[in-house]
């Protein structure tokens, strides 16, 4: 594992500033996570998390960018080469990117990773991309809110590799997919969120093995979930991750919106829980009637 | 190995959460934060059933705040015994259980506990008589790997029941250990669908199904072969590179058919540069079966199937290396009920092209007697193992081949045997008019544009010089003789000197070591011979059989535009009796 950066004073110094520029929220790891209100809504469909799922049981409107390496594992009957708007249209264009408040990237979005996992072929077109990187940042800064769920990770650690540390050598991609599959009995660590929910645990079930493990945090990063599963760092062994993130959200410097990140699937949780969790975690959605993109 | 275990049963559980579950809406009474408003409650659990006999994780879930630490409890009524129960959140509990092996069969209520709050669910579990259990529950894409499969009052038999794991994962062993145990080897495709699918074992008309219970994890181990293409007889380079593989020297690689391995295809150079990447050289035999190969590559316990990594492609056969196979002989067998002598004359040819590399060992060849009235007994050497060898490619030379002689023309008619698509030319409903004694036949084809094209073979099908009898004793009714006493026989003499040969065995079991073998000699062909109680008695006493043949060999020939001129025919004429020694 490489060592990672802290934030530095100056760092947290020049962010604090940028924080009298900004309306919305406040300071560096005391912003407000929960009370957004948000509207129009983008997922991306990737093969191993359905996001989109909580957003349909709330009848939240959003517009799908087909982003499928291989196979839909979620609904292996997704026909997804029908589907208009790619992933590519939107982390690509930072016009596409800026129409929507809240921007959900899938675990297994093609273009996130070192190659297809089912194959030898590259797959680091977007990740490796500066004009992909420079349009996520520029979304978040402002006021966009990133959600983005395991394997989609590389997309934070380029954008913000400061903010947390993953697993493994930071310079390679998918370096951190080291997770075991399994379930683990985790807690809701931060009260805001907990106190929103009205309960502090929750079970994590990693429904693939090989999802990716933080290891630690800038003090800026709000841990919202925490626990202690299995991963495997050599490949081979396994250990025990005592009390790591599992779910974090944090507010890059400068930036009016957030970025949240979760180490597990979105659509492979307990409903009540994982729509709980987003409603408080990402934000309050504007329900069908009142949105203005249509439900792909 | 707890914690794989535990994951294990978290896998087992998490797999039978997955499949349709009996879902109970309960009265809320009791149940203060749900409201009139509020949603229908519901509670699950899952899997809903489980085997006798069987212990297992059983989930718990609600769609409202339900569980409580410390407060929960789950009663599954007798014969059911809940070992421990987890709170993981307020919708979510497991629960592990053990039913009992004579639990009553059939639906029971389920009992839910949290606090003072009491939830009867009608009907939510099941006590089942056949269930089935995987371990391990989940496999890489690409792996291939044993999982044992554990039923609950079943009946398996070796040979009579088998498993199927569904699209893209192909069992390539199944072997039951036990009426309840089975190891299987499946193979998991590269490109087989990440999640859970079902498992079934069928065991005649009785069929177990884990229903989504087994996972196909995203991790993949697996490789790729290239080049995806060859053609019959072709020696080529090879690359092999590895995904997540820790290939070594000691890597094995087999080409995998619809039968299994097929050793049509063979890797005659390998080098391991590192854990992923083979480069190396194969030979295709030039009579490999078409269509496409699986590449298994094995290192010690890793083992990786490619499906479909390579296409055989067919090579137009060179006449060049075109080889003709012939045969004209007589067969005779006395029925030892009534004397009467049944009699096959067969005519046979063939056009081939040998096995490029050679395949197996020819036979051993055999001692026997020499000439004239060397008596001897000698063992009749086994049968060289079997090898599992391509089958030639054969060629068509029309729709008839012809033995013309002087005096007669037999023809062949084609025939194609349907299992290998060789083909082979017989001659049809033939007698011993059809063959003419002393006489040496030329080969004639009709001719094929896509084979060999017509020809004429001068002198190539010999015939034995005169017919003959066996006279004395009568080789019928359980013939018995001492091996005491000299056994003496005539037969009409079949004028073999000086070009063919004439030799009479008497085949059974040696004495010495009970393996087979046979007193011979090659008379005089003066119509008289003796086996004397020497070489009677190192044969076992019983049944024997008796056997007399005229033989005479061709001489060496080819087709005329081929490289091969060492085919040479020959003929036998060829009696059998059955006698008993004692």
């Amino acid at each position: 594992m490489t060592p990672r950066h802290r934030t530095s004073p100056a760092h947290r110094a020049r962010f604090a500033g940028l924080l009298l520029g900004v309306t919305t929220l406040a300071g560096c790891s005391d912003f407000n996570i929960t009370g957004w209100n948000l509207s129009d809504v983008a997922v991306t469909a990737g093969d191993f998390d359905n996001v989109a799922a909580p957003l349909d049981r709330m009848v939240v409107p959003h517009r799908t960018y087909e982003g499928i390496i291989s196979v839909a594992t979620w609904d292996p009957s997704y026909d997804y080469q029908d589907v208009a708007y790619k992933v590519e249209d939107l982390l690509g264009s930072s016009a596409n990117m800026s129409a929507f408040s809240t921007i959900f990237v899938a675990s297994g979005t093609r273009g996130l990773g070192q190659r297809v996992y089912n194959g030898l072929e590259p797959d680091d077109e977007l990740v490796s991309s500066p004009d992909v990187l420079k349009n996520t940042r520029e979304y978040v800064k402002n006021g966009g809110v990133l959600v983005v769920t395991d394997w989609a990770y590389d997309l934070v650690e380029q954008s913000w590799p400061d903010e947390i540390d993953f697993e493994g050598d930071d310079t390679v991609y998918d370096a951190a997919q080291t997770g075991e599959i399994g379930r683990v009995a985790a807690d809701i660590v931060d009260p805001e969120v907990a106190d929103a929910l009205g309960y502090d645990t929750m079970g994590v079930t990693y429904d693939y093995s090989n999802w990716a493990v933080i290891q630690d945090v800038a003090p800026d990063v709000r841990v919202i979930v925490q626990g202690s599963p299995h991963y495997h760092p050599d490949g081979q062994t396994s250990e025990t991750l005592q009390d790591k993130p599992l779910m974090v959200v944090f507010q890059p410097p400068g930036a009016r919106g957030k970025v949240v990140l979760t180490t597990f699937h979105i659509d492979a949780q307990t409903p009540e829980i994982m729509d709980a969790l987003i409603t408080a975690v990402v934000g309050n959605f504007q329900t069908d009637g009142g949105g203005t993109v249509a439900v792909q | 190995m707890k914690r794989a275990l535990l994951i294990g049963l978290w896998l087992s559980m998490m797999a039978l959460a997955a499949c349709k579950p009996h879902q109970v809406s309960t009265d809320t009474s009791g149940l203060g934060d749900t409201g009139d408003t509020g949603p229908t409650y519901q509670l699950e659990l899952s899997p809903p059933s489980a085997g006798q006999g069987s212990s297992l994780d059983v989930s718990l879930t609600a769609n409202v705040s339900t569980f409580r630490f410390g407060e929960t409890r789950l009663d599954l009524g007798p014969g059911i015994t809940i070992d421990s129960i987890t709170v993981l959140d307020v919708f979510d509990a497991v629960a592990s259980i053990h039913v009992d092996p004579d639990a009553e069969l059939g639906a029971r209520d389920a009992l839910v506990s949290v606090g003072d709050k009491d939830w009867t669910l009608p009907g939510a579990f099941t006590v089942i008589d056949r269930s089935i259990a995987l371990d391990p529950p989940y496999a890489k894409m690409g792996q291939v790997l044993h999982v044992s499969v554990t039923g609950t009052n079943t009946n398996w038999a070796d040979g009579y029941t088998y498993a199927d794991w569904g699209d893209g994962i192909d069992v390539l062993d199944f072997s039951v250990l036990s009426p309840g145990l089975a190891d299987a080897r499946i193979a998991v495709h590269p490109d087989a669908t990440p999640g859970l699918r079902d498992v079934s074992v069928e065991d005649g008309p009785e069929v177990t199904t884990l229903y989504q219970g087994f996972t196909v994890d995203r991790a993949v181990i697996t490789a790729f072969w290239d080049p995806p293409e060859v053609h019959q007889g072709d020696s080529v380079s090879f690359t092999l590179t590895g995904l997540d593989t820790h290939f070594s020297r000691d890597t094995t690689i087999e080409f995998w058919d619809d039968g299994g391995p097929n050793p049509d295809i063979q890797v005659t150079a390998q080098t391991t540069a590192d854990d992923t990447h083979i480069t190396g050289t194969i030979q295709v035999s030039n009579a490999a079966r078409l269509d496409y190969r699986d590449v298994l590559v094995t290192t010690g316990d890793e083992a990786v199937l490619i499906p479909n990594a390579l296409k055989v492609l067919d090579s137009p056969p060179n006449l060049n290396d075109v080889v003709p196979q012939i045969g004209f002989d007589v067969y005779r067998t006395i029925d030892n009920a009534t004397g009467t002598l049944q009699e096959r004359v067969q005519a046979y040819a063939v056009f081939f092209i040998p096995l490029d590399p050679p395949c197996g060992s020819s036979s051993q060849p055999s001692d026997g007697p020499r000439p004239y009235d060397n008596n001897g007994v000698w063992p009749i050497p086994p049968p060289p193992d079997p090898v599992d060898c391509p089958n030639p490619e054969t060629l068509s030379a029309g729709d008839f081949v012809w033995f013309e002689g002087p005096e007669n023309v037999v023809p062949l008619h084609k025939d194609v045997i349907q299992s290998t698509g060789q083909i082979i030319y017989w001659g049809q409903d033939l007698t011993l008019d059809d063959y003419h004694f002393g006489t040496t036949y030329d080969l004639h084809t009709q001719g094929d544009p896509h084979g060999v094209p017509e020809v004429l073979v001068e002198k190539v099908q010999p015939t034995v010089p005169a017919d003959y009898h066996l006279l004395t004793p009568q080789f019928w009714g359980d013939l018995t003789v001492s091996r005491n006493q000299d056994f003496e026989y005539t037969w009409s003499p079949a004028q073999t000197y000086p070009d063919a040969i004439f030799s009479t065995q008497i085949s059974g079991t040696l004495a010495a070591d009970g393996t087979p073998g046979f007193a011979g000699c090659i008379p005089w062909d003066d119509g008289d011979h003796t086996y004397h109680p020497s070489e009677l008695q190192q044969l076992e006493a019983g049944p024997v059989t008796f056997s007399a043949s005229s033989f005479i060999q061709g001489r060496y020939f080819g087709l005329p535009f081929s490289r091969y001129q060492t085919s040479r025919s020959s003929s036998t004429l060829s009696t059998d009796a059955q006698m008993i020694l004692q």
